[in-house]
């Protein structure tokens, strides 16, 4: 019998928690007890536990003095030191409100639900760390800023402006552009949830002028599970959520071709962010979030190895 | 070209072709809104698909209209007629001058009727008198309406309309015209003119010629019973009016298989008299009344019929030591005999005397004041005669008690005697009070009721009433008077008092002869109605079911059954029964006129065969390709009904997938 480890994040479970720090709590606690073994080691200043020795282990961690003692070889293990700064871009355009029951009739996670949970958690997550945080909200305009710190009071912060998000306006803007590119200055990571439904290749140019600027950076590419499967039936007018342009069709009808376009564009996004040296992580609302801290942490292990 | 129906009913059903419209405004599929942010990926180019379904589903809905009116086109049979130039430029007059022509105003009244007649000059005419002999000419210049129906002589026979009619139908060949038809419609025929001879836009006109029933001189005929004898005899009343007559003299005669009796009326205009023939002549005798300046024919006959006369026999048997109570019994029976309608038959006997075998048929028995004389043999007798039948009359005798159990045993009276009492004359005189008014035998005295209280009660038999019995009379007491008892066919009239003057001052009131009257009449009506009735001419008869009705015409009968309801109509001479279907003629002989019959017959046969030429010659297409075609179009509906209506989304997708 195999049980899935990652049961308890599920995304639309999470979302009918209303306290935020608690469901973030509880999200990483979970996931950090599930993959301990795993977590990041190394030399740093903070011990942490002691572990059994395994073959393969530098001897210069063994203690020596323990074992004289109990007759048993243990290893020292330390917490890595970093100084790291993580920053979160949040796309909150009027696309990601897509999923709600006001737009869909249905009782599903909107992306913007999805990414809300999924960044909160990461924020504790990098919190835990030890790394500083900061984050970004846009709409139509900068909706909130919070420089990198990792101090208790700027994580709640950051939380609360998360959960206070809401979807609007046409997202990314040469002004939006131009004060993120200039709020981040130390190297760091740069981690984007957004749909990248706005105008060609505008996600991957501010991701790709990051990167030029040292900070490592990871798209979140977040769809809704419709939008994947494209399951409509009947008649219908679709209208764009952010330029209000409509298309009156039958769902039957062209969903062969949605669904080749959609996949045409996930693979020229991620084509675009593999030759600029950006992670994608496509992802949909589906999609339970332990997939997205495994996926942090492959890349943040992927830095520092 | 013209296009003709030969079903237009079905056209009323165009209407349906509303359904495709109304289920294709229900079923469409309304588009419903949805807030989509991938709405680049959904490629322009495929919109233009969603427009042709709607292109699709509107063409199948025009196309479903188009296969309802296909189809009620097919079964409103359309035909298409190519017009020629002189359709339009025929006409046909037909003038009746049957029989009814004899009237003396119809001829006039035809010449009246002349100008609704419309024929124009271009038109070619041809004019037809419709009589045993038909006469027709085309018109020239030679003949117009005017001088045709001067050439007019009314005939003795009945109507030729069904060689009217052909001749007509040959000169139209087949082309649209009008058909004129003077005749007074009196018979049947020419009003059940087959148009499948003609073109079906051939404009038929009726004009009638009106002979309303009072120019008739005969008014009615009517068989009664006479009033000169007590035998069997026949009273003919013929009421008879001189309308428009100029003689004012006419014979009356009654025929039987002999001329019976003729008498002389003079009447002058506007005059109305009754003529009556008292005949001696058996019952059902068919009889023949002949007026010979009747309005219509001088030899016209009406046909009755004698009715039934029964003669009631009465057998009275009154008590020898109390002559007076046998007396004012037999006194009343002769004067009611005498005085009424029906004959009676009054045979006085004794109980000494009594052989009831000697009787063959009695309808009444009337013991007065002796039923304790008559001996069990005797009353066993009369019980027997009264459970056959015989009704039954008792008064109470001095010894009623006597033979109390018998009467009891058969359930002759209802009452049993307890005892006698009454007050005396001079003391406590009691009356008749309550009157079962509504009954059929005290019907009559409905406006003199009053008179019953003038009867004093000096003294009665108390009797008490049992759940069969029927009071119609009380004392004021609320004891019974007078109790009606029914025992299988037969009806027992029990008086609590006897005749004698003691008892009572009934039989010397003006009441007791209607009374006794009544008694005998009405119940010997409602158990001897008459099977046979008398008819006059024109009169109808409902036949009820399965009943046998013997009609006379002339001295021949027929004999007509029904098996349901049908209505017949007795008709004069010359005409022939209303026949339908569900009636049946086994006649002695032939119809009077059997050749009417035979030639409806063939007229049937010949519109059979004029409608199979009239499709061979037109251009339509045969029916046998319609209905093939009908039946691959509702094939086609159907398979495409379901296809498209019960399942649309999957059939839709499969059309995408051959697409």
């Amino acid at each position: 019998m195999t049980t899935d480890p990652y049961e308890h994040l599920d995304p639309s479970v999470l979302n009918a928690m209303d306290d935020v720090e608690l469901m973030v709590k509880s999200v990483v606690n979970g996931y950090l007890s599930g993959i301990h073994k795993s977590l990041y080691q190394g030399s740093g200043l903070e011990f942490i536990q002691y572990r059994n020795y395994t073959q393969g282990d530098d001897l210069k961690f063994i203690d020596w003095k323990a074992a004289a003692r109990t007759d048993k070889i243990y290893t020292k293990v330390f917490q890595e030191e970093t100084n790291m700064d993580c920053h979160i871009l949040l796309d909150c355009s009027a696309s990601m409100e897509y999923g709600s029951k006001s737009n869909t009739n249905e009782n599903t996670i909107s992306k913007l639900q999805y990414m809300k949970i999924a960044a909160s958690c990461l924020t504790y997550f990098i919190y835990k760390q030890g790394d500083k945080i900061g984050c970004t909200g846009f709409s139509d305009d900068i909706d909130h800023h919070i420089d990198a710190s990792n101090k208790k009071e700027h994580l709640e912060n950051i939380l609360a402006n998360i959960s206070n998000s809401t979807a609007k306006g046409k997202g990314l803007s040469d002004k939006i552009e131009d004060f993120i590119a200039s709020s981040l200055h130390n190297r760091g990571i740069v981690i984007m949830f957004s749909d990248c439904l706005h105008e060609e290749n505008r996600v991957i140019d501010l991701l790709k002028l990051l990167s030029h600027s040292n900070y490592e950076c990871i798209l979140i590419n977040l769809f809704h599970q419709d939008e994947v499967d494209f399951p409509f039936a009947g008649s219908k007018v679709f209208i764009d959520s952010e330029t209000e342009d409509f298309i009156v069709t039958s769902p039957e009808l062209i969903k062969e071709d949605y669904l080749k376009e959609f996949k045409t564009f996930q693979e020229n996004i991620r084509s675009q962010c593999i030759q600029h040296k950006i992670e994608p992580l496509t992802i949909s609302t589906k999609l339970n979030l332990g997939e997205v801290f495994n996926q942090y942490i492959r890349f943040r292990n992927g830095i520092y190895k | 070209m013209n296009i003709i129906f030969s079903n237009p009913a079905f056209l009323y059903f165009i209407p349906l072709i509303t359904v495709p419209f109304i289920l294709h405004l229900i079923s469409r599929d309304l588009p419903s809104k949805l807030f989509f942010p991938a709405i680049r990926f959904i490629k322009v180019g495929k919109i233009p698909v969603n427009e042709k379904r709607k292109l699709r589903d509107i063409l199948l809905m025009l196309a479903r209209v188009l296969i309802i009116l296909a189809i009620i086109l097919i079964c409103s049979d359309p035909s298409f007629k190519k017009e020629t130039a002189n359709i339009n430029k025929r006409a046909v007059v037909i003038f009746d001058t049957s029989i009814a022509a004899f009237h003396k105003s119809y001829m006039n009244k035809i010449n009246e009727k002349l100008s609704e007649i419309e024929i124009n000059q271009n038109q070619s005419v041809l004019f037809i008198e419709s009589s045993n002999h038909i006469k027709s000419d085309k018109t020239n210049a030679d003949i117009n309406l005017n001088s045709f129906y001067n050439t007019l002589q009314p005939s003795q026979e009945s109507p030729n309309h069904y060689d009217a009619f052909v001749k007509a139908s040959e000169f139209l060949n087949d082309q649209k015209g009008t058909i004129y038809i003077v005749s007074n419609f009196d018979i049947h025929g020419f009003e059940q003119i087959n148009k499948q001879l003609f073109h079906p836009e051939t404009k038929i006109t009726f004009i009638e010629i009106p002979l309303s029933a009072q120019n008739k001189t005969l008014v009615s005929a009517l068989a009664t019973t006479s009033q000169k004898n007590k035998n069997n005899s026949t009273r003919i009343s013929i009421k008879i009016n001189n309308n428009n007559h100029s003689e004012e003299k006419t014979t009356v005669k009654i025929f039987s298989t002999k001329l019976l009796d003729e008498k002389e009326v003079s009447l002058k205009i506007g005059e109305t008299d009754v003529v009556i023939f008292d005949l001696e002549i058996e019952a059902g005798t068919p009889l023949m009344v002949t007026i010979p300046n009747d309005d219509f024919s001088p030899d016209n006959n009406y046909f009755l019929r004698s009715p039934n006369l029964a003669t009631i026999d009465i057998l009275l048997i009154s008590d020898p030591n109390s002559p007076i109570e046998s007396l004012f019994f037999s006194e009343a029976l002769n004067v009611s005999s005498q005085n009424q309608s029906q004959n009676m038959n009054i045979m006085n006997e004794t109980p000494k005397k009594l052989f009831l075998s000697n009787y063959e048929s009695l309808d009444f028995i009337i013991i007065s004041g002796c039923a304790y004389q008559l001996n069990d043999r005797q009353l066993t007798n009369i019980f027997k005669r009264y459970k056959a039948g015989a009704h039954l009359i008792l008064t109470p005798g001095k010894l009623f008690r006597k033979n109390l159990s018998k009467l009891n045993e058969y359930g002759l009276i209802a009452q049993t005697p307890i005892k006698k009492i009454g007050g005396e004359y001079d003391i406590t005189p009691y009356f008749i009070t309550n009157i079962k008014i509504d009954s059929s035998w005290l019907k009559i005295f409905k406006k003199t009721s009053n008179d019953f209280l003038s009867i004093p009660i000096k003294q009665y038999i108390k009797l008490r009433s049992s759940q069969s019995s029927e009071v119609l009379l009380e004392v004021e007491n609320h004891d019974p008077f007078l109790v009606i008892n029914r025992q299988n066919s037969g009806i027992s009239f029990l008086f609590s008092i006897n005749l004698i003057p003691a008892w009572s001052d009934l039989p010397i009131t003006p009441i007791f002869l209607p009374l006794l009257h009544q008694i005998i009449t009405v119940t010997y009506s409602d158990t001897h109605k008459s099977q046979i009735k008398a008819m006059t001419p024109g009169s109808s008869y409902k036949l009820v079911e399965n009943e046998e009705l013997l009609v006379y015409q002339g001295l021949e009968s027929s004999k007509i059954t029904s098996s349901k309801d049908p209505f017949i109509k007795l008709t004069t001479p010359g005409c022939y029964y209303n026949l339908s279907s569900t009636l049946n003629v086994n006649s002695s002989r032939d119809h009077s006129n059997p050749d009417i019959l035979s030639k409806f017959e063939f007229i049937s046969q010949v519109k059979h065969n004029k409608i199979k030429k009239t499709i061979q010659n037109s251009d339509s297409i045969d029916n046998k390709m319609w209905a093939n075609l009908c039946y691959l179009l509702l094939l086609l509906f159907a398979i495409e009904t379901i296809l498209h209506g019960l399942k649309p989304k999957l059939n839709m997708h499969t059309n995408l997938e051959e697409n």
